[in-house]
């Protein structure tokens, strides 16, 4: 074998390929730290294009690399997370746009939304989790934003506002509807209340 | 008293959809936090007296548990599926802290992860699982997962075309397997937060054997000592703004010294 570029993990591992790109510029660096900051709330409106936690993680990563690649356009002082909220909001529909197509006519789109499989999976969990999904269904996707993004992101509403640029009010509203429409969807099935975990209510 | 349609005992006299509708008002507003505290306080009175308004309160408060357990961020662990909070492990050598809840919310599915992951690392003759805490114990753990999970990726990736497009789309980098020798065979890409939330996972057989390839764009610090005996080794590469690594039960790196970053146009 040749000589290797690679080292055993052994403390010294920089080593790099005559000609690499240089790891971090400065302004990715600072694209890093912004979008840190802000990426829990981006996994929270892909779900919610999505319809779900499948795929959420890699449209967030598509996104930051579009960004990264668009962050020259960025203007300091702006808000990066609506900037970003946009990046990730066309991502994730475009992702959905190849679901829906791969998925054809017979598929609808919460078919397809398979879990992930991981070497530990409950089944009771991810039945919880495709009724949910499927309840999720019914909302638009700016409900479903707003509904993460307040009940999961645990963000106030001005807050959603800026991030999914759209008007505080409508946030609210769009909150409290799909409260309400997703526990009407989930109790349409008889058997809901005895699969969570507090049993009927 | 109440700004809240519908927070007071009057308005149970209304009929029809405009009860209704109030209703549904103030049980949003009290589970959203948009109520003063003497609206509280009103509400929570009635809650007391009122049954099937605690009932419908309830059932909202389950239905947002739910929301959180099922869309909620795991935290990031070398465990796949299942999560477990470390308090200093290197001190001991075990894995010392309690499951927390993830997504399913039961306990059992981090302790049965904990459990596998043991049963995993003496498989492989690994020093308790994770002697070590570093990046090192997350690839090696995450090897682990993948092998116990039918070792599919979920991503086919078998070309070499198809390797740099993924590459390119995930990292903005094109990284080509094309100098890999014959005995590598790639399966495809996974995704995981194993190194940071942007950790590639390629699998991939050497002379049949399972190796593991992880690509991540963070300047993870490794520590001294790879993975000996029986056991498996971690191997790392810079390729441009990655680290590679490679996790091997073999004595020398078959993938790495075959990935090689090529020109793109991005």
């Amino acid at each position: 074998m040749s000589q290797p570029d690679f080292v055993r993990v052994s403390g010294v591992t920089a080593q790099r390929e005559p000609g690499a790109i240089p790891a971090r510029s400065a302004g990715d660096s600072e694209f890093w730290r912004l979008f840190d900051a802000s990426r829990p709330k981006l996994r929270l409106i892909a779900a919610g294009v999505l319809g779900g936690v499948t795929d959420a993680d890699d449209v967030v990563h598509e996104a930051a690399m579009i960004g990264l690649a668009k962050f020259g356009s960025f203007t300091p002082g702006t808000n990066f997370d609506a900037w970003m909220g946009q990046i990730t909001r066309l991502t994730a529909l475009g992702t959905r746009r190849s679901r829906v197509r791969s998925a054809g006519a017979t598929g609808s789109s919460v078919e397809h939304l398979a879990r992930r499989p991981g070497p530990v999976t409950s089944e009771v969990a991810m039945e919880t989790g495709r009724r949910l999904d499927a309840a999720m269904a019914v909302l638009d996707e700016t409900a479903r934003s707003c509904l993460l993004l307040r009940v999961v992101g645990g963000l106030d509403y001005d807050a959603i506002s800026t991030i999914l640029s759209i008007p505080k009010g409508t946030a609210m509203s769009h909150v409290s509807r799909a409260r309400f429409a997703l526990r009407g969807e989930l109790e349409r099935d008889p058997t809901w209340d005895a699969r969570t975990d507090g049993g009927g209510s | 008293m109440s700004h809240i349609p519908g927070n007071d005992e009057s308005s149970r006299g209304s009929s029809g959809e405009s009860a209704g509708a109030a209703l549904n008002a103030i049980v949003d507003a009290y589970i959203d936090g948009r109520m003063t505290v003497t609206e509280r306080a009103a509400f929570e009175a009635r809650l007391t007296r009122e049954p099937a308004l605690r009932a419908e309160v309830d059932a909202h408060r389950r239905l947002e548990a739910m929301l959180r357990e099922e869309y909620a961020e795991r935290p990031t662990s070398g465990l796949a599926g299942a999560s477990t909070e470390r308090a200093d492990a290197s001190d001991t050598g075990r894995i010392v802290g309690r499951p927390v809840v993830t997504r399913t919310g039961r306990w059992w599915i981090g302790l049965a992860a904990a459990v596998m992951l043991l049963v995993a690392g003496w498989q492989w003759g690994l020093p308790l699982v994770t002697r070590q805490s570093g990046p090192e114990a997350r690839l090696v753990a995450e090897y682990a997962a993948q092998v116990s999970a039918g070792f599919v990726p979920r991503e086919v990736c078998t070309t070499s075309e198809a390797f740099v497009a993924w590459t390119v789309k995930a990292y903005g980098i094109g990284i080509s397997p094309a100098a890999l020798p014959a005995n590598v065979q790639l399966l495809g890409w996974t995704r995981r937060d194993t190194l940071s939330s942007y950790t590639g996972v390629l699998l991939a057989r050497v002379d049949g054997r399972e190796v593991v390839v992880f690509m991540d764009p963070s300047d993870a610090v490794v520590r001294d000592g790879a993975w000996s005996g029986k056991g498996l080794r971690v191997f790392s590469q810079r390729v441009g703004a990655l680290t590679l690594y490679e996790v091997t039960p073999d004595e020398r790196p078959a993938v790495l010294p075959g990935l090689k970053q090529v020109e793109t146009s991005r």
